[in-house]
């Protein structure tokens, strides 16, 4: 405890040290005193008495200099002037200071908002025990163009049985079901059917109630379900007398057993666009060892066993792989494809976060230019004073002291600042990003992150600062007082951070140009259906007023029927999987009639469910043959262009046979479809089939009304759906367009904080160029006078003057020029359509920047031809 | 050795500390005590004295009030603190081990 004394003692004399110097003076004079006295007593005339008693005391000065050191805190005191003079010093000129702290403050709050994001979206570990040893394990089917199926049944039991270096695995298989919660309304909702080992493996107990029990994933075991934080809380209020309650699943009745803790959350891919998570899980109960060995439909994850590494389960599965592959697979090259499960889950979001990431690192590289720009040029004005302080002897540490304790200040109210800069940019962009990001209620400003950022404004103002410091320092005080205009040299410091500086704006510029070009051709590509124009209204029929195919049939028939027939409607249909809806369904199928063994026929498709009169109302086009044909017993279906290309090749699919997998019910291609692009503007995926929801009804469809004004009809779907069954909501009512624009907020979020980024870079590097060429021109402006004097024309002096600043920003474009180009790997993942060497973006970029730097330069030059010759010669 | 004006840091400190140990003093008090204790043998710089002091308030083994002297004087009054007790009994050990060895080098032969 006596440190903790000692310290408060130095606070406390730090507080009163005009006193305690009082009371030092007091304590000498006293002792001064005291002597005089006693000498005087001994016989003493006064005078010498006192001439005595200084003369035994010493130097009274020298003592009040080594008392002032001995007792501690000294250097707290030196600090707390060296600050108030700091603080004195910052306030004479508030320009520089304002700037030096709003920068700091606006980059590293960027810096800590999109670090706070990257490290609760990508580095975070997963809210399970020991995350690192998780693994997802798919098929891969190369040989028939799907690098990730989900697991066949027999498949799992035999990694189950073989693999001894995974402690378990566990099986999920997400669905869609009609979800009816007492006294709400029937809603389609996604949830996860599991094996009874699925939260052990993942060693996530639930918060409340209990998990499943072993046995529980047997068939012909009562369906349990486990809610997920959210959906308890939206759907049940919280209510924790929920467990034990009962929830209609489609037909049959499921008891609630546990709710999962919070910030649980299970999915196997995300992205900033897409949503992903389940509402619940329920038990799985199937004997997958009884499941055909073609159907891909299982989700595998593994738990690597303690004590075995990584690898080692890997070239495990390598070997029971080539195993399955000889055995099951008539050694076609099937494998499994294992991947750890964060690494999966952030692999589609990872290349954006990243250059995000990047650009803000470049722009926290800009904005340390321009403060080490700025403090140069500071100094290089402040160098009279300098010179004398030092030629009055000043010490240069001193000087460096007094000049980081400014920076120290200038960081420290810029860090401030920038945690709340942080903290407003981290609500923005979650407010602005699509709300299912993926952990997005993890996101927050943490201590850390802020801490980073506030050591951050420290290195970055001390590194920028500093150098010009000790420069400055280093100079001989007579040199710089000798000197006619009190201008610091090194000219080429500025010059090389001015070239940085463009080259990177360059390259932010770039990223952003070319990221926007991707938008704008993304958003005028043909997807394969009609962007605009086409209303969406999803149905979810409650299972107990709809209990037979025969009725959900008839319904839909009527309902379309119906609709086609609204003043407005240009066309009519409904839907198992709009567009962009994020509801498809995969199905494996085959065009030759099934056999008992895999014989490489089968393939995965997108399954749609749709009525006659759906393509025409989405806007998708037929390639070939013929669109689906009313009836109830119509045996056709449709295939898309991918399928017909794929499989036959130089002759029509028309008139040929589709079968379901493990299904010999043949059905006759009628037509061949566009591709419409489902899942992603940008991107083509599976093949797709088109099956008549007459002869396999489905309870949740999506009515697909074609109208020039879609929004007007929103009523009068309402009113139609009301017409036909008013115990029946509709769920989801939304145009194409909203939905398109939805599905690009990814890339409008990246865009824009890239954009912004580039604008603030372009700024930065704009006042590095007026900062440097005014400082040239300040320092030249007696020579110009002279010229000018002597008959020199204005013009060629403005010219001579912008000579180097333009030769800089060539420099910089051109060093920024081959950035882009080592760069483009990294965003050629986030472009649509446009190389990322994209000739009309960065000829954009380079006329952009080259006027904006000729701008910033021109001001200061063309002050040249407004002085006065003998003004200028006269001031020194 | 009459002549030493300049003590080892340490042995001031512990000097400070044995005038302290019987009752508080202020500075000159303890100046002129150290001087009649040792008699007149140890002549420190008077001035040297402070430095110290405030040496040893700060690491809080004396502590002051300001008091009036006898002779009417406004003056600082310094005492032992508790903590000061235990260094001047620890310091007085290390000395009389210091000097012990310190005899026993040079006696020998």
């Amino acid at each position: 405890m006596t440190w903790l004394g000692r310290w408060y003692r130095r606070l406390r004399g730090l507080a009163s040290g005009p006193e305690r110097e009082r009371e030092m003076d007091d304590e000498i004079r006293f002792h001064l005193a005291m002597e005089r006295d006693a000498l005087i007593a001994s016989g003493m005339s006064p005078r010498e008495a006192e001439r005595r008693a200084r003369l035994a005391f010493g130097g009274v000065e020298r003592v009040k200099e080594d008392g002032r050191d001995a007792r501690g805190g000294r250097w707290i005191e030196d600090l707390a002037r060296d600050l108030r003079g700091a603080v004195r010093s910052l306030l004479g000129s508030p320009g520089y200071s304002a700037v030096m702290i709003l920068s700091l403050a606006v980059g590293v709050g960027a810096s800590a908002t999109i670090f706070g994001v990257v490290n609760g979206v990508l580095l975070k570990p997963l809210p399970y025990a020991d995350p690192s040893r998780l693994l997802l394990i798919w098929d891969g089917l190369d040989m028939v163009g799907v690098p990730e199926a989900w697991l066949t049944g027999p498949e799992i039991e035999t990694l189950r049985s073989d693999a001894s270096t995974l402690a378990g695995v566990s099986v999920f298989q997400a669905t869609r079901q009609v979800v009816t919660v007492p006294g709400g309304d029937p809603r389609q909702l996604e949830f996860t059917l599991v094996s009874s080992d699925f939260f052990d493996l993942l060693g996530t107990p639930p918060a409340l109630g209990r998990g499943f029990r072993p046995d529980e994933d047997r068939p012909g075991s009562p369906l349990v379900v486990v809610l997920s934080h959210d959906y308890w809380r939206s759907a049940f209020a919280g209510d924790s007398g929920v467990i034990g309650g009962r929830i209609e699943l489609d037909d049959s009745q499921a008891t609630v057993i546990g709710v999962l803790p919070e910030r649980f959350h299970f999915a196997t891919q995300s992205s900033l666009g897409t949503a992903s998570g389940a509402a619940f899980y329920a038990n799985l109960r199937i004997d997958l060892a009884a499941e055909h060995p073609g159907s891909h439909g299982f989700g595998g994850l593994a738990r690597v066993a303690p004590g075995v590494s990584l690898d080692r389960a890997r070239s495990e599965l390598a070997v029971i792989s080539a195993r399955l592959d000889r055995e099951v697979y008539g050694s076609r090259g099937f494998r499994f494809v294992s991947i750890g499960l964060h690494e999966r889950l952030v692999r589609e979001v990872r290349p954006a976060l990243l250059v995000v990431l990047g650009a803000i690192g470049v722009l926290l590289a800009i904005m340390s230019a321009n403060l080490a720009t700025l403090t140069l040029t500071r100094f290089s004005r402040r160098g009279r004073e300098f010179a004398v302080r030092a030629a009055i002897g000043a010490g240069r540490a001193r000087l460096v002291r007094q000049v980081l304790a400014e920076t120290l200040v200038c960081a420290a109210a810029g860090g401030l600042l920038a945690g709340g800069v942080a903290w407003l940019g981290l609500r923005a962009l979650v407010g602005a990003a699509p709300a299912d990001l993926p952990r997005l209620t993890e996101l927050g400003v943490d201590p850390v992150v802020l801490g980073v950022g506030l050591l951050l404004a420290i290195a970055v103002g001390v590194a920028t600062s500093l150098l010009p410091a000790l420069g400055t320092a280093r100079r001989s005080p007579a040199m710089v007082l000798r000197q006619a205009s009190p201008a610091i040299g090194g000219r080429r410091a500025p010059g090389a951070l001015v070239v940085g500086q463009v080259a990177l704006s360059t390259v932010l510029l770039a990223t952003a140009g070319l990221l926007l070009a991707s938008l704008a051709r993304l958003m005028r590509t043909d997807p394969g259906f009609a962007t605009h124009g086409v209303l969406l209204a999803r149905l979810d029929l409650r299972p107990s007023a709809y209990p037979d195919n025969a009725r959900v049939a008839e319904l839909y028939r009527e309902l379309t029927a119906r609709a086609a027939e609204l003043p407005g409607v240009l066309a009519a249909g409904a839907v198992s999987s709009s567009p962009l809806s994020a509801a498809t369904q995969q199905r494996g199928g085959r065009f030759r009639p099934p056999v008992a063994s895999d014989d490489g026929e089968s393939f995965l498709f997108d399954a749609v469910w749709a009525t006659p009169g759906y393509l025409e109302a989405m806007g998708i086009g037929l390639v070939e043959g013929r669109d689906l044909a009313p009836g109830p017993d119509r045996m056709e279906v449709l295939i898309d262009e991918t399928l017909a290309r794929r499989h036959f090749a130089g002759g029509s699919a028309v008139g040929r046979a589709f079968y379901f997998e493990g299904d010999t019910t043949r059905l006759e291609i009628v037509g061949v479809t566009r591709h419409a692009r489902l899942y992603d503007l940008g991107a083509d995926d599976r093949g797709q089939v088109y099956v008549p929801h007459a002869i396999m009804p489905r309870r949740t469809m999506t009515l697909v009304l074609k109208a020039d004004d879609p929004s007007a009809l929103a009523a009068s779907v309402r009113e139609l759906v009301r017409g036909v069954d008013p115990g029946q909501p509709l769920t989801d009512l939304t145009t194409i367009a909203a939905r398109v624009d939805r599905s690009l907020a990814e890339r409008r979020l990246v865009l824009s904080l890239l954009a912004g980024f580039a604008l603030a870079a372009l700024g930065l590097a704009t006042m590095g160029i007026y900062g440097v060429t005014s400082s040239a021109v300040a320092e030249r402006m007696r020579e110009m006078g002279i010229r000018s004097a002597l008959g020199a024309d204005g013009r060629r002096l403005v010219w001579t003057a912008l000579r180097r600043p333009l030769g800089l920003i060539g420099l910089g474009l051109a060093l920024g020029l081959g950035g882009v180009a080592a760069l483009s790997g990294l965003v050629r993942g986030l472009l649509y359509g446009v190389a990322p060497t994209d000739p009309a973006t960065l000829i954009g970029v380079v006329v952009l920047l080259t006027a904006a730097g000729t701008l910033a330069g021109t001001i200061p030059a063309s002050r040249l031809t407004r002085c006065d010759p003998l003004a200028v010669l006269r001031a020194d | 050795m009459a002549d030493r004006t300049d003590l080892l840091q340490g042995t001031l400190d512990l000097l400070i500390l044995k005038t302290l140990r019987a009752e508080p003093l202020h500075g000159w008090g303890i100046s002129k005590r150290i001087r009649e204790l040792s008699g007149e043998a140890l002549q420190i710089h008077q001035g040297s004295l402070y430095p110290a002091l405030y040496r040893l308030e700060d690491r809080g083994w004396i502590a002051a009030e300001w008091g009036v002297s006898p002779e009417g004087r406004r003056a600082k009054f310094y005492h032992l603190t508790p903590a000061g007790k235990r260094r001047f009994e620890r310091e007085k050990a290390d000395w009389r081990h210091f000097a012990t060895v310190m005899e026993r080098v040079l006696e020998s032969s």
